[in-house]
Parts: C-alpha cells; structure tokens; sequence
C-alpha cells in the first residue's frame, strides 16, 4: 500500500519549515484559484511542479500517476466548455453530417476554469507530498483554529492509517482461506469485511480512549508542537511571491 | 507499606463477563510483580483497575493504603502515580508523530515544555527508539511501536509502572533490554507490576508472582515456591521453565541437588555441587600453543572444536591451569576446580541525572581497566553503555550481566561491570543472593567511578 503521505518525511524539503511549506500551499492556492488571467494559474502548475519533481526529488513518474486523473477529467471538461457554452462563434468542426461550433467566450472560460484547477491540484500536492500531517496540525493551531476541529482532525488522520491496516490486514486473512475466488464468495467476503471493519474501528476507538483516559487525557489533546517560528525572510520572500502573482492577474489581459 | 492493594474486588463487562471475582492482592511498595494465567483469566482488566481506568463493580482498590476515588481530581493524581502501558500498541498510540505521543502523558501532568522535552527524549533514548521522534507511529514495526508505547507512560514518571505483556512482540534483544530496564525502574524505588506468559522470565525476574484463574487469585508466593507446585502450575495453563523442568529430570534420576533453581546458572551449580567438583577426567581441548606446566590456558570452541590458547580470546568461555608440558596441537586436560575464581568489580558510574556518560572520561575508563585487566566487560544501564562504548571498547555482557559475571567468575573470568548509579547497589545486592542461594563465596569489589 502506497500513501502520498510517505514522501513528506523523505523529500528534500524536509528541513524547511512545515509551517512555511503549507502557507506557501494555501496562499498560491488562493490567489490561483481567484485568478482571471489564465496564464497565472499555469505559472503556478509550472512553479509548483518545478518544486515538487525537481527541488523536492518527488520521483517524477510517481507525481505524472497523480497528475493524470485531474488532467483527464480536466481535458472532458474542456472540450465540454468550448463547445457547449458561450455564444460567440470560434471555428467549426465537421463529422460526417454533424458540425459542431466551438464558442470563443466558451474557449475562454475553459481555459481559466481548467488551468485554476491544474494550479490548485498542483498546490495541494505539493502540500500532501512535502508536509508532514503534524507540522500542519501546528500551523493550525498556531492560526487558533478551535482544540476540537485540530483533536478530531489529529485522530482522523491516525485513524485512516488503523483503518486501513486493519482492512488490508482482513483482506489479506480472507484471501490466503479463498474468499475471493467467484464473484458470490467475493460479495460475501466483502461485506463481512465492511461490517467487520465497522465494529472493529468501533472497538478500536473505544480502547484508544481507554488508554488515553489513562495517560491523564481530559478532553483536550496536549501534545508537543514543533515551535520553531518561520525565518522572517522566508515569510517576506513568500509575500513578495503572492504579490507578483496578483499583480500579474492585475496587468494581464482577462 | 503496600502500593496498590484490591479487597474483594469483582469487576463484570457490560456484557455480563464476570471478569474479576472476589479478588483480593496486595502488592508492596518497590516490589516487582509477575501476574500470571491462562488467557482471559482477568489480568488485564486487572491491571486496568489499577490506575482506575475501570472501576470495580464491587469492592474497593487501595492505592497507597487510601481507597481510590473516582473524581476527575483525584483520576488526575491516581494517573500520574500509576502508569499502564497496554497490551496492544495500536491502542495506546494516537498522536501523528512518536515525539508527539510521547509528549501527551507528561503534558496533561501540566508540566513545563522543557520539561517535557526533557523526558521525552530521555524515555525514548531508555527504550531504544532516539532517532525515531518524527516518524508517524503507523510506518513502525509492531516490537517498535511497543516500544514507543512504553516511552509513553516512562515520560510521566510514575511511581508504579504497569505493564500488560511487555515483552510480546519484542526480539530477544529487545526483552533483554526491556528486563533491565525494569530492574533499573525499579532500583529507582518504583514499584513495577508486570502480566506475561513468558515463564523464565517471571522466575528469574520476580519478587513475588500472582497466579489468576478465571477471575480469582488461585495463588502467590516468591518463584520457586510457586514452580515447585506441579499441579497449580498445570491447572493454569503455565509452563514450568526450562532450567526447573531440566532440574527435575536431573533430580529424579539423582544428578543435582534438590533446590528448585531460577536460571541455567543456578541448575548448572546444582549439578556441579552434586556431582563433587573434582571429576573432571576425559575433558580435553586442542592446545593452540606450546604450553608449560601452570601456564594459564583460555579455553572455548573455534570452528566447533574445543580450543585452548594462552591468551584470552572472543569465544573464550573458560580459563584453567596446564598441569604438565604440552605441546601444540595435542590435547590439553581441563580442570576448572584448580582454577581461582574471576573477580568481579563493579563500577558505578554516574547516571543520566548526574549529567550523563560526559561525565566519566574514557581515560578513567581505560585507566580502571588496564590497570585490574578484566577478561570480560559488562555494561547496565544506557549510560554506563555508552560510557564503555565511548572507550573504543565492546562490552562482552549487556543483558543478564550479573549472571553472566558469576558465570564467568565460576570459570576462572575476571568481569568489571559498569553500572549506572543505583544499578550498582542492585548489582552488588544480586551478587550477594546467588552467592547465598549457590552457597559460594564469589568475591566482588565496588570500585568508584570518579577514582
Ligand atoms: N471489553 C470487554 N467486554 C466484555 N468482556 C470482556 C472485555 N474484555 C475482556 N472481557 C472478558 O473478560 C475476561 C477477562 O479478560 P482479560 O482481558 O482480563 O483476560 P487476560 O487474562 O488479560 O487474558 P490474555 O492473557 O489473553 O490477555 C475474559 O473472559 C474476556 O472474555
Ligand atoms: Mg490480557
């Protein structure tokens, strides 16, 4: 089993602040998402794929696998948009007896709502391949967010990996006595599997709570933070980045 | 004084199991106690009752001689004095980082951040997992995670420690480890509460053992009183240990003497007392060298063959006296009764409070060994580790020292043990109780660190 989740302890960014890494995600994720000049949002997949594959070392072919799915559907939707929106006529394609008009406004607006995209799925991946969850944890904290949305979110996200241990674990146990092998014993195994998992997991949290019960849990999680504040350059230097990138949406042409 | 102590205490499920029943225990202050049984005998809900994770459906549990209350103030002080490290890992550990985990116990004690920090490190470096702060607890392995879990309830420094099957899970190594990590918890004064099915360690390692049998005490007592009962030992599904189960065979086919013995060292003294220390006739090794009459020889296997050399080497396990002239390549007569017995010199070194492994410079170190020339070396605790380490030198014993110095003294092996600050005293305390339980007289000598 492969998590993305394995590459942000690994990666060469890893001495950078955690804190740092993800403010440059959400800011450039922000601002590429608020663009109306389509180049911006490019720049920003070039910049952030030029920052994940080259300067962070995320294996090229491992970050294509990741990029296809979103850039297919981004492709459908394309297509989609320059023909079946907008009003302005562009060029005509002819199949047999069915023509078909793109539109220029379509064209248009295809072109800023999928490069949005592309930007956005390349700063989320930047963040989910470079950061480890806990540096995000504290940049939330620090940003105040409220003790219960960071605690659930911290046993959420230990809770995915028990999960999913546990559900491979069990599908492994059913394989090795057969429980695959036709397409009836398939559906059975299944959902044995899901119910099981289900009341496992219920299981399971009631027994982690035991145990933090007993370590002095009394409803607030307490646990150390990396506190180490982002170098000040770092944090003007991030700025200035933001900056080009609005103003550019500011002088460009819509 | 007792620490934890159980009256009539029943515990039932909410499903109707009637785990606990009637169960009274008393455990004394700085004691180390092994909780054996077949599986679902109640141990674990047993252990959970101790720092009031559940609560007794009747009865009362007395924690230091005041019955437990279950408040949210006084929850908050039973926790900090007793600790549980749980069966399952995975149970135990929740944080995103092992760091982080370790972190959440001491933190909820309110203490200081760099105190926290402090104990953190200090507890992952006492269960061996340094190196391992950032790693999020699902990329460990089971023994590793285990391990992280124990650090846990370590950084909040409790006063009684307990432990559901510790060493399940762990490599040899690693239980090694982990024993002398209870014994150093527990020369500390702290009171350690252990369940197991692993029956050579509860002898060896026990004060006292409990034995639970679906939901009651079925019966205590110091070890060899307990492995001496065949049939309790049966009736709950344990297991005699390998040195007491070879002891009886021995026994009733009139090898040893009748004393029940805890370890190998203690069984292979039996045999030894029984048998008169003089027949040593027909014993040979292959003499390596020339030797003369009363030259030293070192004696152990190279290549499966029993060897003798003149100096001491690796797999040297014995050291005895040429009688006569041999020469290299005959046979050489062992003969361990002529030989005097290795000393063992224990050396207390300073302990991670007293600042560490800095604080013994390898020159002293060297300076103790070359001038008392120990055949072996042996190492207890993680700072007198890495102060031997920090020599150039390997340490030949770092589990079960003391037996292994003992062992060796009775075959003619000199051994200095460094021990950290209280593990001294308990070195030079176990010394003394096999010398009173093997009926020998092994000379020791507590050297100071700082000399
Ligand atoms: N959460 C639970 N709900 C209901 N019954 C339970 C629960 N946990 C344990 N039991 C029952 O209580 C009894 C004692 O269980 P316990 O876990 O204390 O045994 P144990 O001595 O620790 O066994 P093992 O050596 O297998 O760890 C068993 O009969 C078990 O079925
Ligand atoms: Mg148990």
């Amino acid at each position: 089993m492969q998590f993305l989740e394995q590459f942000t302890l690994t990666n060469k960014l890893n001495g950078v602040s955690g804190k740092l890494k993800t403010l440059f995600a959400v800011l450039t994720l922000l601002v590429c998402s608020f663009s109306t000049a389509y180049i911006v949002p490019l720049l920003v997949f070039c910049i952030m794929f030029a920052v994940t594959v080259v300067v962070a070392g995320i294996p090229l072919r491992f970050y294509a696998k990741l990029v296809l799915a979103p850039a297919g559907f981004g492709l459908v939707t394309f297509v989609l948009m320059m023909f079946f929106f907008g009003k302005e006529p562009f060029f005509s394609v002819h199949a047999g007896n069915l023509t078909l008009t793109a539109t220029k406004d379509g064209f248009d607006m295809a072109l800023i709502s999928v490069g949005r995209m592309l930007g956005s799925v390349s700063c989320l991946l930047f963040l989910a391949l470079t950061t480890p969850m806990a540096d995000i944890f504290a940049l939330l904290k620090k940003l105040k967010l409220p003790d219960v949305f960071i605690d659930l979110s911290m046993l959420i996200y230990r809770y995915i990996f028990i999960m999913v241990q546990e559900a491979l674990r069990m599908e492994y146990a059913q394989k090795m006595r057969l429980g695959y092998s036709d397409v009836k014993g398939s559906f059975r195994a299944l959902s044995l599997l899901a119910g099981n998992l289900f009341v496992r997991s219920w299981d399971n949290a009631d027994k982690m709570l035991t145990a933090m019960n007993s370590r002095g849990y009394e409803g607030i999680i307490h646990v150390l933070e990396d506190d180490s504040p982002i170098p000040r350059m770092h944090l003007l230097g991030l700025a200035g980045f933001e900056l080009v990138l609005v103003s550019l949406n500011l002088i460009l042409p819509r | 004084m007792h620490a934890l102590e159980t009256v009539d205490v029943d515990f039932r499920y909410p499903n109707g199991a009637h785990a606990l029943q009637g169960v009274n225990i008393k455990i004394r202050t700085s004691s180390k106690i092994a909780i054996l049984g077949p599986n679902g005998a109640g141990k674990s809900t047993l252990l959970y009752l101790f720092n009031a994770t559940l609560r007794p459906t009747s009865g009362t549990v007395r924690l230091n001689g005041a019955p437990m209350k279950y408040d949210s103030s006084s929850l908050r002080s039973i926790r900090q004095k007793v600790g549980v490290v749980f069966q399952n890992p995975d149970e135990q550990l929740f944080a995103p980082t092992v760091k982080q985990d370790v972190s959440f116990g001491p933190l909820n004690l309110r203490l200081s951040v760099e105190e926290v920090e402090k104990r953190v490190s200090e507890s992952l470096d006492l269960v061996g997992m340094s190196g391992f702060e950032n790693l999020p607890p699902h990329n460990l392995s089971t023994g590793e995670k285990k391990k992280v879990a124990i650090a846990g309830v370590l950084a909040m420094e409790p006063e009684i420690m307990v432990f559901d099957e510790p060493l399940s899970g762990l490599d040899p190594k690693g239980q090694a480890d982990l024993t002398e990590l209870l014994d150093q918890l527990n020369a500390d004064g702290k009171t350690i509460i252990v369940t197991t099915h692993r029956m050579d360690f509860a002898a060896e390692w026990a004060d006292e053992i409990w034995i639970l049998k679906n939901g009651k005490v079925t019966k205590k007592g110091v070890p060899n009183e307990i492995f001496s009962d065949m049939s309790l030992i049966h009736g709950a599904n344990l297991q005699v240990p390998m040195p007491i189960q070879t002891h009886n065979e021995l026994y009733l086919r009139g090898f040893c003497n009748k004393q029940v013995p805890l370890s190998v060292l203690e069984l292979v003294e039996s045999v030894i007392e029984y048998s008169g220390e003089n027949d040593y006739t027909g014993h040979y090794a292959l003499a390596k060298e020339d030797f003369a009459p009363l030259d030293d020889c070192f004696i152990g296997f190279e290549n499966g063959v029993l060897v003798a050399s003149r100096d001491d080497f690796k797999n040297c396990f014995a050291r005895c006296r040429c009688t006569g002239q041999v020469h290299k390549g005959k046979e050489i007569p062992i003969d361990l009764s002529d030989v005097p017995e290795g000393k063992v010199w224990i050396v207390r070194t300073p302990g991670a409070a007293d600042g560490g492994a800095e604080m013994m410079p390898a020159t002293v170190v060297r300076g103790l060994i070359d001038s008392r020339k120990p055949n072996r070396i042996g190492a207890m605790g993680t700072v007198a580790k890495s102060i031997v380490k920090n020599t150039g030198l390997n340490y030949d014993f770092g589990s079960e020292v003391v037996n292994s110095a003992v062992s060796a003294s009775r075959r003619g092996l000199s051994t200095m043990i460094f021990a950290t600050g209280k593990m001294a005293d308990l070195a030079a305390k176990r010394i003394a109780y096999l010398n009173q339980r093997m009926g020998e007289e092994i000379s020791f000598q507590m050297v100071d660190g700082e000399l």
